[in-house]
């Protein structure tokens, strides 16, 4: 946007603008670089030692590496597939496979693992009950399949708005240049694709290497870093053996994040020259055309799996052995009203900080103060910490005075609220490099002062990036399990740690109607909070959750 | 198409063919595009090694017949021929028909020289040959210094002359540009529309351009077709369409024009303001409009004497254009606009007398 050049020449600073501004810059230095630091200098070399040459760390390790390769590759390819059946005018079902591809996205860090355990585990309704098979499906190979299905929703949305980006132009020249269509696609729009595959492979990669919930339901005997933090926390209670290993984990994420921020960094997603008609679309080639339909579909299948065996599962009087239907499981939740009522106050307090703090920085950000880069930074910084790194980083920095806030919920609301930042933040910003200058420039000429700019310019204009910011973090707090798994207080646990501890018992059933009530809770409010919006008047768009 | 000929500059098929049968015939075509009938029995031929163009308003149908020409779109009725051989059932890539297009879609990825050797390299043709193209292309356009750039590292004249080359390499039958030129900036306009008659008459080739620009039009056309709702309205030379347009409407696209109410009193002879007029009058019988271009009326001194037709009218408004300055002049008959040399002086609310020069006068339906 050309308006923050523009930007650069403001003379006089706002007080009450800079006074927020300093407040902004002690609630980022507190609960991101704080927590961050104290993980990082928590251990002694000792304890860095004795984990490094720990075997199990080091098979952990490893196995990070291996199913990173393998998910991130399988993620990125099956979003590929998805982006393109999305913005083909020709392939049959798209809007269906639009739809069904995006459902992963809502499901919580754990329910692709769960309902697959479910259904092709040894006591698994698909594969021993209906089809008698005597398979299991923990350990790498289930894990690999969670995180596919559970993850490439990500690369799916990256790399459709790169690919309709590209103009259909572009391969009608290369058809009338003498291309057939197959050649058109491989020569002019899978190279103009590329950066978004590959900035598509790095955020997947990022959110493999930070999978706790997928990794504890389904991984079995096969640790990986993100549960092994856990494990050796809560098993052992070592939390500096915990503090190493979340600290060997940021390696690679920061410097995938480092490399995503580069190449995806400045990049506009949506079209910036207008899209030609859909009808300007080449032809796409039978054999491609029918091998995505038959991928996208046999996803899908996969996909309503997760949804449909969860929501079965909740219904089953006895898992494995009586498969009559029974509403005790559901009845069962209510005895769970009070850490259900725990995860709404947590995930709507954690969405407002979201959504407020994410608000304040990208309006800060677009004034012309000091450290300006800086600020950048710390709000997408978050974007680069596995959840686990959070959930050590704020026991170790908020356990003891000076800040005290073990035992409370604001331990958990700050590390969600600050966690999910950087969405908010990006998506606000982009929000705002909407607005011309002009509006701005008009209300100053008018005698508006910088508040006042704020009340009466920004937040009506922002009022859906709020909601959608709100949301976004509403949502996965709820079904958080990485961070809160580390915060369990008595008397405040949340909905989704109580489903973990489920599915570890084996309390199949039980854990489904949980999640099923999570879900319930869950959309109910995106639902309430999409109406409250239409109220106010901002306009109505898709959700950008 | 063999790879020896695509090396001359000079297509052997706009030598060798009969210089009379058309290059290129539409026959009946017609497509729908959703509900809209985007082009309607449209019948066309295109004359051979000349420029052909497409006229009309923004959702007439011109592109889509572009498109349909290139194989872009599948006609739901219809032929087109080449050389007297039905194309129709032919994809794009084997209609030995390139396109230039308004966005000039080049290929972002890859480099000018690549970018121009595209089509070769679909075509397979040995490096060494398609390098040399490449090189004579590039320089038939005057960018052989930005062979490695690329398009985004130029501007947008330049991006479009990247296409025309890319488009020429392949030595295609026909060239195709769909309103090549609406992105650039009024000058560069100009210039790169004489650069494309000049391609066009180095090379022969036989083009089709796409543009809602009359003036465009009218400038580098040998044949304009004007179209209107899907359908072709008109087809013929500039001159024509402009001097003898068939209806009101395309008089009024091609440039400005006056209506006279005219009664048709005998076959060549119309009435106008209580004066007989020879006139060509076709078919038309009764009830007229007289169609009169500005520059076919003089302003003539009130006390001269006229020989002919005229009308008389008050100077009511002026406005310099550069070389001509625009009268309008309010008469019995309406107001008349009427161009003329900028140099002579008026005052306005000068009572005037308007001649009507004989040989330029056009008869229409009346409206």
């Amino acid at each position: 946007m050309s308006t923050t050049v523009a930007r650069g020449s403001r003379p006089a600073v706002d007080p009450a603008v800079l006074l927020l501004y300093l407040a902004t810059l002690c609630a980022l230095a507190l609960f991101v670089i704080y927590p961050t630091v104290r993980v990082l200098i928590t251990p002694e070399l000792s304890n860095v030692v004795e984990v490094l040459t720990n075997a199990r760390t080091i098979r952990a390790i490893q196995n990070s590496f291996v199913i990173t390769l393998l998910s991130t590759t399988s993620a990125t390819l099956l979003g590929f597939v998805f982006a393109f059946a999305a913005t083909r005018r020709d392939i049959p079902c798209r809007k269906l496979f639009r739809i069904l591809g995006m459902l992963p996205l809502f499901a919580p860090p754990f329910m692709v693992a769960f309902a697959y355990v479910l259904m092709f585990g040894r006591q698994g309704l698909i594969s021993y009950h209906l089809l008698g098979l005597n398979m299991s499906i923990f350990g790498w190979q289930g894990l690999w399949l969670a995180q596919t299905i559970g993850m490439f929703p990500l690369s799916t949305v990256i790399i459709r708005s790169v690919l309709e980006g590209i103009h259909p132009s572009a391969e009608q020249a290369a058809l009338t240049l003498g291309a057939s269509e197959t050649a058109a696609l491989r020569t002019v729009l899978l190279p103009l694709a590329l950066p978004g595959i590959i900035g598509a492979m790095l955020v997947v990669a990022i959110t493999v290497l930070a999978d706790f919930g997928n990794a504890i339901v389904i991984a079995g005997n096969y640790p990986v870093l993100a549960t092994e933090a856990w494990i050796m926390m809560d098993g052992l209670g070592d939390l500096q053996g915990a503090a190493v290993i979340v600290s060997i984990l940021l390696v690679p994420t920061v410097a995938l994040f480092m490399a995503s921020r580069a190449l995806l960094g400045n990049r506009v997603f949506t079209t910036v020259t207008g899209r030609g008609a859909d009808v300007d679309q080449i032809a796409t080639p039978a054999f491609i055309k029918w091998l995505v339909v038959v991928i996208c579909s046999l996803t899908c299948v996969l996909v309503v799996i997760v949804y449909v065996g969860i929501l079965l599962a909740g219904l089953i009087n006895q898992w494995g052995s009586d498969w009559s239907l029974s509403f005790r499981h559901w009845f069962g939740v209510l005895s769970y009203l009070k850490e259900l009522r725990v995860s709404i106050v947590v995930s709507v307090l954690a969405g407002l900080v979201t959504a407020i703090v994410g608000q304040i920085i990208a309006f800060l950000h677009s004034r012309s103060l000091w450290f300006r880069g800086a600020l950048d930074f710390l709000a997408v910084l978050p974007g680069a910490l596995p959840g686990v790194f959070i959930g050590v980083g704020f026991v170790l920095a908020f356990n003891a005075p000076p800040v005290e806030l073990a035992g409370t919920i604001w331990i958990v609301v700050l590390a969600l609220g600050f966690w999910h930042l950087p969405h908010a933040y990006q998506t606000t910003k982009a929000a705002l490099g909407q607005i011309h200058r002009s509006i701005e420039d008009s209300a100053r000429d008018l005698g508006a002062s910088e508040l006042r700019l704020i009340t009466d310019v920004y937040v009506p204009l922002l009022s859906r990036s709020l909601v959608a910011s709100f949301i976004q973090s509403f949502m996965r707090s709820m079904s958080n399990v990485s961070v809160v798994v580390f915060m369990i207080a008595p008397g405040q646990i949340l909905a989704s740690a109580v489903i973990l501890r489920m599915i570890g018992s084996s309390s199949w059933s039980e854990g489904a109607a949980l999640t099923t009530a999570l879900l319930a809770i869950t959309f109910f409010c995106v639902g309430l909070a999409e109406v409250a919006t239409r109220w106010f008047g901002a306009p109505a768009r898709g959700s950008q959750v | 198409m063999n790879t020896s000929t695509s090396m001359r500059l000079v297509t052997a098929s706009a030598r060798s063919q009969a210089e009379g049968s058309p290059h290129v015939r539409l026959i009946g075509l017609s497509k729908m595009l959703g509900p809209l009938k985007a082009v309607d029995q449209v019948s066309l031929d295109i004359p051979r090694g000349q420029i052909t163009t497409l006229l009309g308003p923004s959702g007439c149908g011109k592109s889509t017949t572009l498109r349909l020409l290139a194989g872009l779109y599948q006609p739901d009725s219809g032929d087109i021929t080449l050389d007297g051989e039905s194309i129709v059932h032919l994809p794009p890539n084997k209609r030995q028909m390139t396109m230039v297009f308004q966005e000039y879609a080049l290929f972002p990825h890859l480099t000018v020289a690549r970018n121009v050797g595209y089509g070769l390299r679909m075509r397979r043709t040995p490096a060494s040959q398609a390098k040399a193209r490449i090189g004579e292309m590039l320089e038939l356009v005057g960018l052989s210094g930005a062979a490695e750039k690329y398009p985004h590292q130029l501007s947008g004249g330049q991006q479009q002359r990247v296409a025309l080359a890319r488009a020429l390499a392949v030595d295609p039958e026909v060239l195709l540009l769909d309103e090549p030129l609406s992105n650039l900036d009024a000058k560069l306009r100009v210039r790169l529309r004489e650069e494309i008659v000049r391609l066009q008459q180095v090379l022969g080739k036989t083009m089709v351009f796409v543009t809602h620009d009359q003036e465009e039009a009218m400038s580098i056309s040998a044949q304009v077709a004007v179209m209107d709702t899907g359908r072709i309205s008109q087809v013929g030379p500039p001159e024509d369409i402009y001097a003898r347009p068939a209806t009101r409407y395309i008089a009024e696209f091609v440039g400005l024009a006056n209506f006279i109410e005219a009664d048709v009193v005998a076959p060549s002879r119309i009435e106008v303001a209580g004066q007989s007029i020879p006139v060509p009058t076709g078919d038309i019988t009764g009830k007229a409009t007289l169609m009169v271009r500005p520059e076919a009326f003089s302003i003539v001194g009130h006390a001269l004497r006229v020989d002919g037709p005229v009308l008389r009218g008050r100077l009511i408004r002026r406005t310099f254009l550069g070389s001509t300055a625009r009268y309008s002049v309010e008469t019995p008959q309406g107001v008349m606009i009427v161009d003329e040399d900028a140099f002579a002086s008026r005052e306005l609310a000068d009572e005037v007398t308007l001649a009507l020069a004989l040989d330029r006068l056009h008869l229409l339906p009346a409206a």
